[in-house]
């Protein structure tokens, strides 16, 4: 099973993606996954993602272009509430990969 | 650690929209050597395009911040506004909040600051915690309430 490759978002690229990878790539290795996570800002959105495949976006921020790749609003994460639907969003969505591939 | 101190906690302030309180904490944070002229014109135009706002269980607080380029040292300052300011939700594009506390952020290295920002938000989740800080009378109560951060 391949790694989950994540991308986080936030305003500044920093800040809030930084505090919101952790939390992710911690869940899911409770849930038996491994991810990978990288961060960005809105502007460098399309060049990264012209140069990497990832399988989800973390967004806390909203993001106006569809790249075809399932976002996820994690706000929730930065404050603590409404974690438990996020996570719960983000097992369905990882049930759904393909990681043998 | 130093990332919050007493000088940078203000309660009853006197500050009507976000750009004053940016404004003023910029102000207060320069003054104290966290943060080099520019920070608060930063912090603004950001939190104009990505705003910061967070929707607590009762409470409104807002986070903004801006890229390291302006940082002279990690820290934060603490807004407690004489009315709730009103902030544009993070990763909304036009839902608004309205704060009760504000939290302009100083970050020099994101990874390591990681733990840091968790400090803030487990601090904040709790609600007696929370009120608390609303209605400190003094600065050093909430000093006391975030010492956690400093840690």
């Amino acid at each position: 099973m391949r790694p989950i490759k994540i991308l986080s978002v936030c305003g500044s690229g920093t800040v809030s993606s930084a505090m919101v990878s952790k939390k992710i790539v911690d869940f899911l290795k409770d849930n038996g996954y491994n991810a990978t996570t990288d961060e960005a800002n809105p502007p460098s959105l399309p060049t990264i993602i012209g140069s990497q495949k990832f399988d989800l976006i973390a967004a806390t921020t909203t993001i106006s272009d569809d790249y075809g790749i399932p976002v996820l609003n994690a706000t929730s994460l930065l404050i603590g509430m409404g974690e438990e639907k996020f996570f719960e969003d983000l097992l369905e969505l990882v049930k759904s990969l393909d990681l043998e591939n | 650690m130093s990332f919050l101190i007493e000088e940078l906690i203000t309660i009853d302030a006197d500050v009507v929209t976000a750009k004053q309180a940016i404004e003023y904490a910029g102000d207060l944070l320069e003054k104290y050597g966290y943060v080099k002229k520019g920070y608060a014109k930063a912090v603004w135009e950001r939190e104009q395009q990505y705003p910061t706002g967070l929707k607590g269980e009762r409470v409104g607080f807002a986070i903004p911040h801006t890229n390291p380029k302006y940082t002279i040292k990690a820290g934060m300052a603490l807004i407690v506004p004489r009315q709730p300011v009103e902030f544009g939700v993070m990763a909304t594009i036009d839902q608004k909040v309205n704060c009760n506390i504000i939290m302009p952020l100083v970050i020099e290295n994101p990874e390591e600051q990681i733990a840091f920002l968790g400090k803030i938000m487990e601090i904040l989740k709790d609600q007696s915690t929370l009120q608390k800080i609303i209605n400190a009378g003094d600065p050093k109560e909430i000093l006391k309430l975030m010492q956690r951060v400093n840690q």
